[in-house]
């Protein structure tokens, strides 16, 4: 797994997912390099401000049923609509767990700062 | 005069598409031109060359990593798909983005776009259609007339969007109201102006419909429309709209999707868009 995180949020430890490359396509840093403050400094040199980083499996958020129903609960008045087949309800259990997933995101986010 | 003709009028001042991009769809008509001589057209215009290699590398064309000249990007993802990658990347250029307004950023509105671009390409991948390559397009373009309303009738279109919001209602409601014009219709006039394939003008007239005038083309406009929705569901971007409609039934008919193929694809569906955005959307 991979997210997309500002420079700014570069912690030691932290692993590039993908080929850094400047404007002109020569390699700047290549993928899986653990990053240090070395590469903070190239990478504001060629004005580059989100990188894709390396994201452990473990950190995974948990997501249960009763956390589900409720959000679908919300969901459903916010938008005013009743689900009518299985295209639709699989339509409001991906956003569902997509908000919820966000929601967890950044609580751990805050939490870790 | 009334904002209906103006907004028409304002058209004609629109830049018309980049030369590398009408050069390029002018020369892969010929019958008898080569591969070589259309990467040379491409590859003349550096920063063009840049993004369309690094966006044939996404994982969105399955050839990751393995496309490192223009002439590979031809040869493995076809003409058709890379006249349509260099129009998104010409277009990112040229669409102005001079005004703001408030309610609604272009950037944001860029992003809404691509992520649209995103789901209706991964929609038409699953039904199987075999014009594939205008789907992003398509995608990307569908709202391209709410940009030229905030761009060309800034004033109005504030306006408009503040209408929509107080009352809950969809903006195209309040465009035909007040400017005798939707986003979806003018977004179509851009589109002929430009001469860009029927299939795209059908489906920016038709997004906010989800059934097409043409049967041969429903499919593309039924992904489009679909990919509105889930956008929004899943907040990738902002259109402007204060509501998220529920699907007409017609378009599950028509696309007949797998069991659970959107929760099934969420994550793919996001990492695409994010990737793709930052892709077109950095050194712009």
């Amino acid at each position: 797994m991979s997210e997309i995180i500002s420079i700014d949020e570069i912690k030691n430890g932290t692993v590039l997912a993908e080929d850094i490359r400047n404007k002109y396509g020569q390699l700047l840093i290549s993928a899986e390099t653990v990053l240090n403050e070395k590469h903070v400094r190239l990478l504001k040199t060629w004005g580059i401000s989100v990188i894709s980083i390396v994201v452990n499996g473990k950190e995974k958020v948990m997501i249960t049923e009763v956390e589900k129903e409720q959000k679908k609960k919300e969901l459903l008045k916010e938008i005013g609509w009743e689900v009518d087949n299985q295209f639709e309800e699989d339509l409001i259990n991906m956003a569902v767990e997509h908000k919820l997933e966000q929601i967890k995101f950044y609580e751990r986010k805050s939490s870790n700062t | 005069m009334n904002a209906k003709v103006q907004i028409l009028d304002k058209i004609h001042d629109i830049p018309t598409l980049p030369t590398i991009y009408t050069t390029v769809s002018k020369a892969m008509e010929e019958p008898y031109i080569t591969n070589e001589k259309i990467a040379e057209i491409i590859s003349a215009d550096q920063s063009s060359s840049f993004k369309i290699l690094r966006i044939a590398n996404s994982p969105f064309f399955g050839f990751r990593g393995k496309v490192d000249t223009i002439s590979k990007a031809i040869l493995y993802l076809g003409h058709n798909e890379v006249k349509n990658i260099l129009l998104t990347v010409s277009l990112l250029k040229i669409m102005p983005g001079s005004k703001i307004l408030s309610a609604l950023k272009p950037v944001d509105l860029w992003a809404h776009s691509i992520s649209v671009g995103v789901i209706a390409r991964i929609i038409g991948g699953a039904i199987g259609d075999k014009k594939i390559e205008n789907y992003f397009l398509a995608g990307v373009l569908h709202d391209i007339g709410k940009l030229l309303f905030i761009e060309y009738m800034n004033k109005e279109y504030a306006e408009v969007l503040d209408i929509a919001q107080k009352n809950k209602i969809e903006i195209s409601a309040v465009e035909a109201d007040k400017l005798g014009i939707t986003h979806a219709e003018l977004g179509a006039k851009l589109a002929e102006k430009w001469k860009l394939p029927r299939i795209i003008i059908n489906t920016l007239r038709n997004h906010h419909k989800g059934i097409s005038d043409l049967i041969s083309q429903e499919s593309p406009v039924a992904a489009v429309y679909i990919g509105d929705i889930v956008s929004r569901l899943l907040s990738l971007g902002y259109s402007g709209d204060p509501i998220i409609k529920k699907p007409v039934s017609s378009v599950w008919r028509k696309l007949s999707l797998p069991v659970n193929f959107f929760t099934n694809n969420r994550k793919k569906i996001v990492l695409e868009y994010e990737h793709i955005f930052k892709m077109l959307m950095i050194n712009r």
